[in-house]
């Protein structure tokens, strides 16, 4: 909402600084987000006149002008088609700034420097209406009127001297989408007392015209208030009129339009003017839709009405969205001579349907669906109509219509002081309390109860506030909330559950220790990229794009996206994380039930390129699919939890080339994988990428191990070597289970330290070397009890694998 | 360079380094027998001189001469070394080589904001809760007191699923899942993903995380709520920080407020950060209405209590210097590298 200030103190008398007042408003729930200084926007900028519009000699559409500016003539090129000579424009010297650049969306200031455009010298700039802040016209520059003196300051020429406050009006408060709303805040906020203008209608019963009012939606329209005014002229309002419409943001267009749309600025009523002599049988029905229908607003735009819809008809049909926007058909025009005023009350939740189901969202709708007060119809009608006979020449006819059935009161609420100062925190008086609430027109009725409650009176334009509670609030909010101290000292009732470290910060933190990156990506993509093997994805129904209409159901394809946005940009090797949902439907799951719907916390890791940073010492590897097995163990060891079981599957799937399952008690909780060369060539990549992805959900349902401490033998641990010849074809994973069940218990660990295949070996043939690590239980181990271990595994490996000691 | 000139070259460091490396006499007159014995690779180059072209074999030669006079220098230094273990042996090590080098990682720059939030909190005696991101319109709206048709639900930009199943657009629905689950007295804070269907821009993603925090006790006030956020602004911001609570409005609580905190990048002087006001908008709070306490079956003339709720992205953005949000989701490694 934006305020005028010289609007502002016609009802209320205020003597703080704009920067105060600002403050002031902010701090009592009205913040001010901007405060605009017409005269100091528009600093520096002057009338100039234009003496000659040339040829640009290197482009058409470019002017090159001459323009006085009250003491000398300098060059300007301009590129708006209706720039002529003689005009009389806003123009901007070299180094002023004008308050919005035309090229820029946001429309942010620009500094004007000589420049040279297309090789032409351009000292200073004819301005637009946009690029002013005075409108919102970027097509053309503004004109002025040819009485304008070149060299006079345009804000002095045009009056503008006001200052405009923008208003951040919250979605509680539709008194203050008005002048006298937010006046009667400042008339709080400084004591000075808030004045209503009478309205000293003047009307006349001479050739009355008949109009007839019938309110069939009486649940819809509460209140139906209307007047006839005849032998108007419409033409252009006055220029006080003009100035504060535009000051406060709104653009003059008659002074029929203009009248309405001050009552609406000035006290917060939606009015509508419709043309008398085109409301056939001259008579209104207010009434719900019937059946679906069409009906043009306006704005030229064909609306379809629904049975829902609540319409203005006249005797053949609807001439107007009721509440929103007003037909074609009825529309003012140039030649309209009577016009007929309506001020109405009508149900919020009404307004707001139609608005949202037409995507239209009016000045007039937005009050409406926020809640006006029924009881200022009459006020702002005759408001109205009072402007519309001193400036448009009209007539007041004394037949006044107003449909009011059942009186909407102003709500008597009981308030209680020891409630309001037990959750503020504060002692106020029940007199205090009534002297703060009275400042906004919150009066007490009555006397205080033996128990000490008061009772206030609501006034309607307060919707808001219907309880107890709502009324503390403006307690709190008048008294300030800066007077309330802050209490660090507080009772706290103190948790007795067992405290426990999340193993997302466990794993996390290892990860990052370990040298991987963390990422946070957006868990919208695509349906081709959230295609499920599992359920169905989650599809949304108003997505901002096709590339973000699905939930992902997998993390690897926004991991891929941020490895192709990397190599894109030169990075070779990089090793990422990121902790994140997926999510499914169940297939034919009923998308109105939460319970369809699965969210499931994974942790993705992948990996590419160096497996780690080059050093001179010895050659760097490559990555592979082991450095994240081996990572996996290391991972689960963080957690405390049993030894994950692999499982090897080699076949291709849609995600990966090949894939090693991961086992936690018998149960799978995630795979290891290397990305197969489909999404590779999707994501356009050429390395090889491995991933490693753990379902974040099941690891945390496992009971975490103990730590426990055991008794640990104090003999030398002896390590052993042992290279055995065996077929291709033998997997080591399972000679090695061979060898751990052989050995039995006083292994420790165990590790493949090397595999050889080659010309000393018959073809077909390889020879794996294990290092094996032995910790004796009673004694310290000699040779012979080594001996006798190694060979029991040479003997049960031989018989199982025909494997061969390696001499 | 030739290929003799190339191995030459090879065999002079490999002899240099396993020299210094020998650690005795044995392991020294092993590598003696390796290079500089009759058959070792110097004698070996030797026989290869033959097959180098005429004009160039001088050359050779006298490179072949010098690399045997350099390696039997080197060989006799080592072997006086060694012929006397306990004087001091000179290291030969270069020293300016660099270190092996590890990746270094580091957390997501937002996780690193929520994790000293949160931290702060626990500090404050909060225990976390989490909650579901897709929703129904009970738990996001209604019993948050959004009522159905009510221009506060503009405030908030929903994605939908269905007609009643949607994308949480804040964190407070897990107030709710709280309250429901838990009986007075509640002390948590969630953090959490939510979404909103807005335009992508510099200033807006269309998601993004919050962190909410919820106390529902008996004789929970106003001012308390105050000294809570207080004491977490000090302690995350600095001591000397400077702020205020002004009126706002919340569906969920009454009566709201909005903390602000001295833009700490222009000391409250006015900069394009704090729109020229000097004050930083840091979180939305209030007094958690009595009617949320209906929906979830608490009595509200027993209990009370309070809420508020921050965006960790603009935290973070405020905290680092950012000015463009996507960046934030873009994991780009120079981005991310610095926050190592």
């Amino acid at each position: 909402m934006r305020v005028s200030k010289k609007w502002l103190k016609k009802y209320v008398d205020f003597r703080i600084g704009d920067d105060l007042l600002a403050e002031r408003l902010t701090m009592a729930g009205l913040e001010v987000e901007s405060v605009t200084s017409q005269a100091a926007n528009l600093k520096g900028i002057i009338v100039g006149e234009v003496r000659s519009v040339g040829i640009h000699p290197n482009a058409d559409r470019l002017s090159l002008c001459s323009v006085f500016d009250g003491s000398g003539e300098v060059q300007v090129v301009c590129g708006a088609p209706n720039v002529e000579s003689g005009q009389k424009v806003a123009f901007a010297a070299v180094g002023t700034t004008v308050p919005r650049s035309q090229h820029d969306p946001d429309g942010v200031p620009m500094q004007i420097g000589r420049v040279k455009i297309r090789g032409v010298e351009s000292s200073g700039m004819i301005c637009s209406g946009f690029e002013l802040g005075l409108s919102d016209d970027r097509e053309g520059i503004l004109v002025l009127d040819s009485s304008a003196r070149p060299g006079t300051p345009l804000s002095r020429h045009l009056h503008l001297d006001d200052t405009a406050f923008d208003i951040g009006v919250t979605a509680n408060r539709p008194d203050l989408l008005s002048h006298i709303g937010v006046a009667r805040e400042i008339s709080a906020l400084t004591r000075s007392p808030l004045k209503i203008p009478p309205v000293h209608l003047r009307t006349t019963r001479r050739g009355s015209l008949p109009l007839k009012v019938q309110v069939q939606d009486g649940r819809n329209c509460r209140r139906y208030s209307a007047r006839v005014v005849r032998d108007i002229t419409v033409g252009p309002s006055p220029g006080w009129l003009q100035a504060l419409l535009t000051a406060a943001g709104v653009r003059p267009i008659n002074n029929v339009v203009d009248v309405t749309n001050y009552v609406l600025m000035e006290i917060g009523q939606p009015l509508h003017a419709f043309d008398y002599d085109k409301l056939s049988g001259h008579q209104i029905i207010v009434r719900g839709g019937d059946d679906t229908s069409r009906f043009v607003t306006l704005d030229g735009k064909e609306r379809i009405v629904d049975s829902s819809t609540l319409l203005i008809c006249d005797g053949e049909g609807p001439v107007a969205l009721a509440g929103v926007m007003g037909g074609e058909n009825s529309e003012i025009s140039g030649s309209t001579k009577t016009v007929v005023l309506e001020s109405a009350y009508f149900d919020p939740v009404s307004i707001r349907r139609t608005a949202k189901r037409l995507g239209l969202s009016t000045e007039a709708s937005q009050r409406f669906e926020r809640g006006t007060d029924p009881n200022i119809t009459l006020w702002a009608l005759n408001r109205a109509a009072d402007l519309l006979s001193q400036n448009a020449g009209g007539t007041v006819q004394d037949t006044l219509v107003d449909v009011y059935p059942r009186v909407i009161r102003e709500l008597r609420i009981d308030f209680n002081a020891e409630n309001s100062n037990k959750l503020l925190g504060i002692k106020l008086s029940n007199q205090t309390i009534s002297g703060l609430l009275k400042r906004i027109g919150i009066e007490c009725v009555g006397r205080p109860t033996r128990q000490g409650k008061i009772r206030f009176r609501v006034p309607t334009w307060r919707p808001d506030i219907s309880r107890e509670v709502d009324l503390i609030e403006e307690v709190a909010r008048l008294y300030g909330y800066d007077k309330i101290e802050a209490d660090t000292k507080i009772h706290l009732t103190l948790d007795v559950s067992p405290s426990r470290r999340s193993i997302e910060d466990d794993l996390g933190d290892y990860l990052s220790s370990a040298g991987y990156q963390e990422i946070i990506t957006n868990s919208m993509l695509s349906a081709r990229e959230s295609a499920n093997s599992t359920g169905e994805s989650v599809r949304i129904l108003n997505p901002i794009s096709r590339e973000m209409e699905t939930l992902r159901s997998d993390l690897l394809h926004s991991m891929l996206t941020v490895i192709q946005h990397n190599i894109n940009n030169g990075i070779s090797s990089s090793r990422f994380y990121e902790f994140g949902k997926t999510y499914r439907m169940d297939p034919n799951g009923d998308p109105e039930k939460l319970g369809s719907f699965h969210e499931e916390e994974k942790l993705l890791i992948a990996i590419f390129g160096l497996q780690e940073p080059v050093f001179w010492g010895n050659r760097t590897e490559q990555s592979t699919i082991f450095t994240l097995k081996g990572e996996c163990n290391a991972l689960i060891r963080k957690i405390s939890l049993d030894n994950p079981r692999y499982i090897p599957y080699s076949t291709p799937t849609a995600l990966s080339e090949r894939s090693i399952f991961i086992e936690i008690s018998g149960e799978r909780v995630g795979m290891i994988g290397t990305v197969s060369g489909d999404l590779l060539k999707i994501f356009d990549l050429e390395s090889d990428i491995h991933f490693l992805e753990l379902s974040m959900t099941r690891l945390t349902n496992f009971p975490k191990e103990k730590i426990q401490f055991r008794e640990y033998p104090r003999y030398p641990v002896v390590t052993r070597d042992l290279a055995v010849v065996v077929d291709e074809s033998v997997s080591i994973g399972d000679l090695g289970e061979s060898i751990r069940q052989a050995a039995g218990e006083m292994l420790g660990e165990m590790a493949v330290f090397d595999i050889y295949r080659g010309n000393q070996l018959e073809p077909g043939k390889k020879s794996v070397a294990f290092s094996l690590e032995f910790i004796p239980r009673e004694k310290t181990l000699g040779q012979e009890e080594i001996q006798a271990i190694m060979s029991r595994i040479m003997q049960r490996v031989s018989t199982t694998f025909n494997a061969v000691l390696r001499q | 360079m030739t290929p003799l000139d190339q191995r030459i070259d090879d065999v002079r460091s490999s002899a240099l380094r396993e020299i210094s490396e020998a650690g005795d006499r044995s392991a020294l007159d092993g590598v003696r027998v390796k290079y500089l014995a009759r058959k070792g690779h110097i004698a070996a180059l030797f026989e290869e001189l033959s097959s180098v072209p005429p004009d160039q074999k001088p050359a050779a030669g006298k490179a072949l001469n010098l690399l045997r006079r350099e390696i039997q220098a080197a060989f006799d230094a080592r072997l006086g070394q060694a012929a006397h273990p306990e004087g001091r042996r000179i290291d030969r090590t270069d020293l300016t080589l660099p270190g092996k080098q590890k990746w270094v990682g580091s957390r997501h720059p937002l996780t690193q904001t929520l994790d000293e939030i949160r931290g702060i909190f626990r500090r404050m005696g909060f225990a976390v809760a989490t909650g579901p991101e897709i929703e129904d319109d009970y738990h996001n709206f209604e019993a948050l007191n959004f009522p159905p048709d009510h221009p506060a639900r503009d405030m908030q930009d929903t994605f939908f699923i269905s007609k009643n199943v949607l994308l949480r657009t804040h964190t407070s629905p897990v107030q709710i899942r709280v309250m429901e689950n838990t009986p007075p007295p509640v002390r948590v804070i969630i953090p959490g993903r939510v979404y909103r269907n807005e335009a992508i821009s510099a200033r807006s993603y269309c998601l993004f995380h919050q962190v909410e925090g919820l106390y529902v006790d008996q004789g929970v006030t106003f001012r308390e709520l105050k000294g809570t956020l207080v004491s977490f602004a000090k302690q995350f911001y600095g001591s000397s920080l400077k702020y205020r609570f002004r009126p706002s409005y919340f569906p969920f609580t009454e009566p709201s407020a909005e903390m602000d905190i001295t833009c700490f990048l222009c000391g409250g002087e006015g900069c394009r950060v704090c729109k020229k006001t000097g004050w930083l908008e840091i979180l939305g709070c209030g007094m958690v209405d009595p009617n949320v306490y209906s929906f979830v079956g608490y009595d509200p003339k027993k209990v009370s209590g309070y809420a508020f709720g921050m965006g960790i992205e603009r935290i973070a953005m405020l905290r680092f210097g950012l000015d463009d949000i996507r960046i934030l989701f873009e994991n780009d490694v120079r981005f991310l590298r610095q926050f190592a």
